[in-house]
């Protein structure tokens, strides 16, 4: 390696450290897939739960690589579980999707709105649910869940 | 040789200048950054005249024309774990006094007030907006013996109660949860806490200033989403989220707290917003005193 190259290297490492500076947050992030089959289309099921500093959000996914019969969510269930075992959040919905190859769902919520109770602080907030891939001879349903644990 | 020296000499040179480019780049975003962060707040502010005429309820001060007169700033801290300590500290002083103390929240989903669901599981209610009715009896020591929270939707609806007290005047309930509480709960010490874990991606904004005679400290932050949010109780993708938390700086009280979504059409809406309410109070009710019996 000459003297120029090692320049280089050493210019584009502080320009990749100034634009990571730069550019956005990481927060806190739980994302989980699950890849499955239905009759010879691949499928995936994708939740992931976001946490920001006064928001989180939570997303469910289903794809197929091909168009199927219906691509959704048989439940999805979204909740925030307080250290005293209550429960400061949830929401569900049941049966969305749509035929084709995508369906996505999210839920966008303040932690101040939906607290604990006094002296209580959050466990976790959850994202999980059954997703569900019909194709032209079966339908198969994928469990999957993100948590981000708080405690 | 020359020539390969040469060579080498204008290419260092160039990157060198580059590389002050960039410095500078960097630096001058920074600025802008905090330049349109410092705006933020200002512009909640003068955009809700719900905020103010809640301000002014909340604070039942005495109105006046909007002051321009500048704070002292050097006697404010401006970091935010200096901030977050003089507040719990404050507020500790000046509400852990002995008796009871009365404590409303009151919470308001701009969005979908009225909604509220059922836990299937445990039947437990969870509304949209709601009113949290805190009762806590102090000791003679400054320590908080019980704690009575009466959760109600903003019809009077009863939801939920929630009992705790460490034994010493009350029958015990709870009393791992009471035995070091302090005022921090209530004062959302634990939103400034998640805050500072943040660090610079919380995207903070601290300000000084009086308002209605009472001198404020605001807490800004903005949640920028890596991808645009959609979520169907917004007409367009959510952007960002700008939350404000409103302190009176000689009490420590958390006064009020409003969240607004930024959205990709350029829109800003009033998410939610909560306010806190300390009253003075002669006497405690009856049906307060027998819930602990």
């Amino acid at each position: 390696m000459n003297g120029i190259t090692k320049i280089l290297l050493f210019f584009l490492f502080i320009v990749s450290v100034l634009l990571v500076d730069y550019n956005l947050t990481n927060a806190s992030y739980a994302y989980e897939s699950t890849p499955g089959n239905v009759d010879g289309v691949t499928v995936t099921a994708l939740k992931t739960v976001s946490t920001y500093t006064r928001t989180w959000h939570a997303t469910a996914r289903s794809t197929a690589n091909s168009s199927i019969n219906w691509v959704g969510i048989s439940y999805w269930t979204v909740e925030q579980m307080c250290l005293d075992l209550t429960y400061s959040y949830w929401n569900q919905k049941t049966n969305q999707g749509n035929s084709g190859t995508y369906y996505q769902d999210s839920d966008f919520i303040s932690f101040d709105d939906y607290s604990c109770y006094p002296e209580t602080f959050v466990l976790y907030n959850s994202s999980k649910g059954n997703h569900e891939f019909v194709g032209p001879y079966s339908t198969i349903y994928i469990y999957e869940e993100a948590t981000i644990q708080n405690w | 040789m020359w020539k390969n020296q040469s060579k080498s000499m204008i290419v260092l040179l160039f990157l060198g200048l580059i590389l002050i480019l960039s410095i500078l780049l960097h630096y001058s975003m920074n600025q802008a950054k905090a330049k349109v962060v410092n705006i933020v707040p200002t512009q909640r502010i003068n955009l809700s005249t719900e905020t103010i005429n809640l301000m002014e309820d909340t604070l039942v001060a005495q109105i006046e024309p909007e002051t321009t007169a500048e704070p002292p700033q050097p006697l404010n801290p401006t970091d935010l774990l200096t901030i977050r300590n003089e507040l719990s500290r404050k507020s500790q002083e000046t509400f852990m006094q002995p008796g009871w103390l009365h404590i409303q929240i009151f919470v308001y989903d701009m969005v979908n007030p009225d909604e509220s669901v059922v836990v299937p599981e445990t039947g437990q209610v969870i509304a949209n907006s709601y009113m949290l009715d805190n009762w806590y009896f102090i000791t003679e020591e400054k320590k908080m013996a019980a704690m009575y929270s009466k959760k109600q939707m903003l019809d009077g609806t009863f939801i939920s109660l929630n009992l705790l007290s460490d034994g010493s005047i009350y029958p015990s309930s709870h009393p791992e949860l009471i035995e070091t509480a302090t005022m921090d709960w209530s004062m959302s010490m634990q939103t400034i806490d998640r805050i500072i874990s943040f660090g610079d991606e919380a995207n903070l904004t601290i300000n000084f200033e009086n308002r209605y005679g009472i001198d404020l400290v605001t807490i800004t932050t903005i949640d920028i989403f890596h991808e645009p949010i959609e979520d169907e109780d917004f007409s367009s993708p959510i952007v960002s989220y700008t939350g404000t938390l409103y302190y009176d700086w000689n009490t420590g009280q958390l006064l009020y707290d409003e969240g607004w979504v930024n959205l990709a059409d350029g829109s800003n809406l009033l998410m939610n917003k909560r306010e806190l309410k300390v009253l003075s109070e002669d006497q405690v009710s009856d049906e307060i005193l027998q819930s602990f019996n």
